[in-house]
């Protein structure tokens, strides 16, 4: 791998097609860009997604990443692979990434499939996109943090609630450690496929709470069928866990519960011990 | 012509760092130009080295260098000739006084500018006689304590033109000082048009963005948006930035959010990067500060075809705004008048279209070639006239004139013993 770095500006258009134009230093001809996933996924087959680059203006190279072509869930990082005997990889650092087209997305809700993509600068100032595909998907909206418990309306994909319909709050690792709440009656002048729910904190934090815990928040539509992981993916934040922020409130004594969002996006219910005198 | 620049740091991050880069890259498109920076503590610049201008350095603050200064006696020295009252006198030292002395007695442009109080006094003491010396104030007179504002009155008088950014400010410089002969004029600061096409006014968000500190009131946008929230619980802010280090109001922006239940309605989003991109994502721009020394924000939203709801402080919005026409003032402190700015702007989609087309059009103005061509102009006509009328009386005047002639031995030696006289006051 040489030191090049190549800088790449990012839009995003409504049907969710991604278009990279690639600044000086300009590439080699016949380069492309090349998007590896993230870990050991990278390496396997279809780990790797080769855009070709095509030369729109003079020193300037195109690449385009259409909505329908096939992105596996997760991140991505992107470099500029220069052909050859042997192949170098320059690195690619995020410019400007207008991404105005994702903000407050609403798909139909009768697609089978959910799919978001979101061009974002790492923490060492690299590309990458973030990748999610969920079939079906359970989309979290507005979080009511009450003094008792959270509410939650969202907005259901690529199924529908039936009877039965419930959520669940499972602690990872622990799998008795399960709480269910009923979605309540939906909002009749509410979108297709709203939900709502209310998720008391006392239960959960009934059990032993030794350290943090994230409980993570599954819609299962019918009795019996597969959950469905609760999230927030349609705009243009690929991590909300510093900026969707919910304030806190007791659960049980020496128990703080706080509705919070992982750096995936995922919703969850965070439990945390605190000192009795607070 | 040549000019050159002395700024305190071209490699960290700052609104003085990015202005003096778009002017220096518009006005290499015509001339000779140079940044000399004092300090150079990494090898890139953060905000990347403006194209066709030369950059370099006085002191290097880079630990890995082989030419590493930090560690010199006379660095450990407090500076004698950067003037205390300049908030980063600590950083300054005998060795900066040196060699930003060093610099200046042989510089060789026809233009030299400095950049910050403390600098532009360096260039009043120190820079040899010919270069037309120009003092840039990125700040305002009333926002430097009384230390600095008797240091400048002082040594300012030695400088050939002083620019403010606002009118305002250049009206205190002319009435609270006086600095006879020192041209003063207001040249407000560049924003080069967003490499991504103007906002629609559609997207149900309000953008703010500017560090997270006490003097930019964020707290009385917050409250603001409670009652916008109550009306239209439909539209949502964004607040762009980081902390800095003067103190928590992140943590209590945080706490007032939770206090006022709008956390599914305000959203603290970090800082972002270049900031062009997050403003179209938006219909309205807010900037609520108690104090201005310009509305760089106001300007960058304008551009991005934002109309902005700003309060009318000192110095800047009133000069970049007209109210009821590209944007609204309101006044300063009010929250109930942000919010009813607000409201006006999100009940009326005509009125919000038609403000943000004209903030567009009205932004234009600062576009960096425009702004250039004052700066251009003004160092072209102090050029051209020399030094007259100024405080360095008729030797001064007779020096300039013989600048870019051939000397003839009485002027060199007049020269000469000038620069003794100051490089002996100077060390």
């Amino acid at each position: 791998m040489n030191s090049t770095v190549v800088r790449a500006d990012c839009a995003a258009d409504r049907a969710g097609t991604l278009t990279f134009d690639l600044t000086a230093p300009a590439p080699v001809p016949d380069s492309v860009l090349l998007l590896r996933r993230r870990g050991a996924a990278g390496r396997k087959p279809g780990g790797t997604l080769r855009i070709p680059l095509s030369r729109p203006a003079p020193g300037r190279l195109r690449g385009v990443l259409p909505a329908s072509t096939e992105l596996a869930e997760g991140r991505w990082d992107a470099y500029v692979e220069e052909p050859g005997d042997e192949p170098a990889e320059a690195v690619v650092e995020p410019g400007l990434r207008d991404l105005r087209a994702l903000v407050d997305r609403c798909p139909d809700t009768g697609t089978a499939s959910v799919s978001a993509r979101v061009p974002y600068p790492t923490l060492d100032g690299r590309l990458a996109v973030r990748s999610w595909v969920r079939a079906p998907h359970a989309e979290a909206g507005a979080v009511l943090a009450g003094p008792a418990g959270m509410t939650v309306r969202g907005v259901l994909y690529g199924v529908e609630a039936g009877e039965g319909a419930v959520v669940e709050a499972r602690l990872p690792g622990e799998p008795d450690r399960v709480h269910r709440v009923p979605l309540t009656a939906p909002d009749p002048d509410g979108p297709a496929g709203s939900f709502t729910f209310t998720l008391p904190y006392a239960p959960p934090a009934a059990g032993p709470v030794p350290e943090a815990q994230r409980w993570q928040l599954w819609l299962v539509p019918a009795t019996g069928a597969a959950g469905v992981r609760i999230s927030r993916i349609l705009d243009d934040v690929w991590s909300r866990d510093k900026s969707f922020v919910y304030p806190g409130h007791p659960a049980a004594p020496g128990v703080r519960a706080t509705p919070c969002y992982t750096t995936d996006n995922d919703l969850c219910l965070r439990l945390e011990p605190v000192p009795a005198d607070r | 012509m040549h000019i050159s620049f002395l700024l305190h740091n071209a490699y960290g991050i700052g609104g003085t760092i990015r202005t003096t880069f778009t002017l220096a890259r518009t006005l290499a498109e015509q001339h000779d130009v140079e940044i000399v920076s004092v300090f150079r503590h990494r090898d890139v610049p953060v905000l990347g080295a403006p194209e066709g201008v030369t950059l370099r350095h006085l002191v290097d603050l880079r630990k890995k260098s082989a030419t590493y200064d930090g560690e010199r006696a006379e660095h450990a020295r407090p500076a004698t000739v950067f003037p205390r009252g300049d908030s980063r006198h600590k950083q300054y030292s005998r060795l900066t006084d040196a060699r930003i002395a060093a610099h200046l007695q042989g510089i060789e442009a026809d233009v030299v500018v400095g950049t910050r109080p403390g600098l532009n006094v360096h260039l009043s003491r120190q820079t040899r006689r010919g270069p037309v010396r120009v003092g840039q104030e990125h700040l305002t007179l009333d926002s430097h304590g009384y230390r600095l504002r008797r240091e400048i009155a002082h040594r300012y008088t030695l400088l050939d033109a002083l620019t403010t950014v606002t009118r305002a400010d250049a009206d205190d410089y002319r009435s609270r000082l006086k600095l006879p002969g020192v041209r003063i004029e207001a040249i407000p600061n560049a924003v080069p048009e967003p490499a991504c096409p103007p906002a629609d006014g559609d997207l149900k968000w309000v953008v703010a963005a500017g560090r997270l500190h006490r003097v930019k009131r964020y707290d009385l946008l917050v409250r603001a948006f409670a009652q916008v929230s109550a009306a239209r619980p439909d539209w949502r802010l964004r607040i762009y930035g980081g902390g800095d280090a003067t103190g928590n109001e992140q943590a209590a922006l945080r706490s007032l959010v939770d206090e006022l239940g709008l956390h599914n309605h305000v959203f603290l989003m970090g800082s972002a990067n270049p900031m062009e991109a997050e403003w179209p994502k938006g219909s309205i721009a807010a900037v609520t500060s108690e104090r201005e020394s310009f509305g760089m924000t106001i300007v960058e939203a304008m551009r991005g075809g934002l109309p902005v709801v700003a309060t009318d402080c000192p110095h800047g919005p009133a000069e970049i705004i007209e109210d009821g026409v590209d944007g609204r003032l309101v006044p300063v402190g009010d929250p109930d008048a942000i919010a009813a700015a607000l409201l006006q702007l999100i009940e009326d989609d005509g009125l919000r279209h038609r403000m943000g087309g004209a903030a567009l059009k009205a932004s234009a103005r600062f576009d960096p070639a425009r702004i250039a061509e004052q700066h251009e102009s003004l160092f072209t006509e102090l050029v051209a006239r020399g030094s007259q009328g100024h405080g360095h009386g008729a030797l001064r005047t007779a020096l300039h004139r013989t600048r870019g002639s051939v000397l003839d031995g009485a002027y060199a030696l007049r020269y000469k013993a000038a620069d003794v006289l100051r490089k002996g006051r100077s060390s």
